[in-house]
């Protein structure tokens, strides 16, 4: 069976994303990516047209500082690592992200009760 | 955004544009030599199709010219604000500049026309240029409620004088001028202009300092001291 092709990420979810993997050790532009779509075992694919406008405007907000290194080749390459209010935006986005699916499990499961009730009737 | 991470946007965001594409560019330069890179494996280890590299990881990354300038605008939005603020700031400061300019055209204009009235009064030629008075009332706005007085002759400050606003007295009036000269020996006040004018005191100076004095004077009268 083919492998799935990846998903673009849901709105909402890339600066979540971002700062999570950031959370884990600073990064580029391309590496953030890459380590996105392989966390996910390719299921999301972040690109580019999102990637680089969300990086912008969390480094505006504070949440990531950017700065400049030279790659092996000696190009100059952006590396963002987080901040600490980026570590306490990432906290509420993860509790309100955990809140969310919670939710949508429930109404998921309330309908699949209610379509089981519906057969046993008919 | 806390106060630092603001600093940090405006600092960056009033750096030149050139400069701020050029960091645009060579972020997206890095991002497509590691797409290339990556296209470019043996193809046992690509995880994206065979197509030319460059050809490939360009179609990847999309309208590369329009996310550049949706990057450069994201970090100038901090610019346009302080333009905006500075327009702002600027077009008060005018503003703030015409009005003190207008206060000190109106304030030495009445000045200037006082100074022309007494010098034809004196006999002298018109002044057409702004003169400073010996000395000033404390409140311009009160003198020009009330009007001037003036007084030549042997005092130490002669001039024009701004009316205090609960009457001025003869003596105060001479205080304000820095006193007679030792050899004065009288001061006359006149009242009105030609024909109408009329002395209202002609007060010996002896007298004037020994005794209360009771001399209110009106605007426009004219002093001499002898």
């Amino acid at each position: 069976m083919p492998p799935k092709p990846p998903r673009d990420i849901l709105p909402g979810t890339l600066d979540l994303l971002i700062l999570r993997t950031l959370a884990a050790a600073p990064d580029h532009g391309y590496g953030i990516a890459k380590s996105i779509q392989r966390t996910s075992a390719d299921a999301l694919k972040v690109e580019e047209g999102s990637l680089y406008p969300a990086l912008h405007r969390l480094e505006k907000r504070g949440l990531i500082e950017g700065s400049w290194q030279k790659s092996d080749t000696g190009r100059r390459v952006r590396t963002y690592t987080i901040t600490k209010d980026g570590r306490a935006a990432l906290k509420q986005e993860i509790d309100a992200w955990k809140s969310v699916t919670a939710a949508v499990a429930r109404v998921l499961a309330a309908s699949r009760a209610a379509i089981e009730r519906n057969r046993a009737s008919a | 955004m806390n106060l630092r991470a603001r600093i940090h946007a405006i600092a960056r965001a009033t750096r030149p544009r050139s400069e701020i594409e050029t960091d645009v560019n060579d972020e997206f330069a890095h991002h497509l030599e590691q797409l290339q890179t990556e296209v470019s494996r043996p193809s046992g280890q690509r995880t994206t199709g065979d197509e030319d590299g460059t050809v490939l990881a360009a179609a990847r990354f999309g309208d590369a010219d329009a996310l550049r300038r949706q990057c450069v605008n994201i970090q100038l939005e901090d610019r346009t604000m302080l333009m905006k603020l500075n327009a702002i700031l600027t077009a008060a400061l005018l503003l703030a500049a015409g009005a003190l300019g207008w206060i000190v055209i109106r304030n030495t204009t009445e000045q200037t026309r006082a100074m022309n009235t007494l010098a034809q009064r004196v006999g002298a030629s018109p002044i057409s240029r702004t003169v400073t008075l010996p000395r000033q009332p404390s409140s311009q706005s009160d003198a020009a409620k009330t009007g001037f007085v003036y007084i030549s002759g042997n005092v130490n400050r002669a001039g024009v004088y701004g009316m205090e606003k609960a009457g001025m007295t003869l003596d105060r009036l001479l205080v304000a001028a820095g006193g007679a000269k030792p050899d004065a020996k009288k001061v006359t006040v006149k009242r009105g202009e030609g024909a109408k004018q009329i002395t209202v005191a002609e007060t010996p100076l002896a007298e004037l300092a020994s005794t209360a004095c009771t001399t209110v004077l009106a605007p426009d009268d004219l002093v001499t001291v002898e």
